[in-house]
């Protein structure tokens, strides 16, 4: 009689529990770093939204929309991998998050309009000078093109608005 | 088109290159001074007129929330004799340029 018995009353092999260890520990890290890769790209897309809304800077949580839209996949994938309580309830929550940012960011916009912008067709050309204007500085003060030819190379941006 | 805090945050390398960022909108003219306020090393520009939106023709029409116009997003180098020397206008208003892009826009075109 051997001195010791495992639970179903068999011979205690010592390879075999090793074994059925090493299957069970596998099993429940299978998907792990996909999660955990999921939770970490939602987070760094939140901490970008905190970086963005911050005084100096627009509101335009653009990355954590994509970066938290990505974070869904992988959590998805994470679930595929190994369906747990956990793993879904933080993949619905995730979810719910992407969904709330794409609304904010789609919201910033009428209906009629999908986002996309018309190619610039416009007068402004490489190699053409810019075209005469009048306009103002926020501090009252008038705006040509003549500031444009004084010798300062001038980066012009437009944008939609501060909203 | 960047966000304006984006390139506030790079203006050394803007004044490294003695260029300037001029921005423009249509909003009012409270409303630029806020941006100006808040973006001190850019120059902000209120087109509430729409003068230098049509003269470089970036109105976008009935594109803002509430229906109405907006300047679509558009980066325009020019050097300093006024000469056009790079434009840029993303596909999608989300898109936008870094600040090294647009630097390296600026230092390949002037």
């Amino acid at each position: 009689m051997p001195d010791t018995l495992n639970c179903a009353g068999a011979p205690y092999d010592p390879r075999m529990s090793t074994v059925a260890t090493t299957s069970t520990v596998k099993e429940r890290s299978r998907g792990r770093a996909t999660f955990w890769a999921g939770i970490g790209v939602c987070l760094i897309g939140l901490a970008l939204c905190v970086v963005e809304s911050s005084p100096s800077r627009l509101i335009v949580p653009l990355y954590a929309a994509e970066l938290t839209t990505l974070g869904v996949l992988l959590l998805l994938w994470s679930v595929i991998q190994r369906p747990s309580v956990v793993r879904v309830v933080a993949l619905a929550l995730i979810a719910a998050l992407a969904a709330f940012q794409w609304y904010i960011l789609v919201s910033a916009r009428p209906s009629s309009y999908d986002g996309r912008l018309p190619n610039y067709d416009g007068p402004a050309r490489a190699g053409e000078k810019i075209p005469a204007f009048r306009s103002t500085l926020a501090d009252g003060r008038p705006f040509t093109e003549k500031d444009l030819q004084q010798g300062t190379p001038s980066v012009l941006v437009f944008f939609r608005g501060r909203w | 088109m960047t966000e304006l805090g984006q390139l506030e945050a790079e203006y050394r390398e803007f004044e490294k290159r003695k260029a300037r960022v001029v921005v423009a909108s249509l909003e009012g003219h409270e409303t630029a001074k806020v941006t100006q306020a808040a973006f001190p090393h850019l120059v902000v520009v209120a087109d509430t007129d729409r003068n230098l939106a049509e003269a470089l023709d970036v109105i976008h029409r009935q594109s803002a929330p509430n229906g109405g116009h907006t300047a679509a997003p558009t980066t325009i180098v020019v050097d300093g004799g006024g000469t056009v020397r790079w434009t840029f206008r993303p596909q999608h208003f989300f898109r936008r340029l870094t600040p090294a892009q647009v630097l390296a826009a600026l230092d390949s075109s002037t």
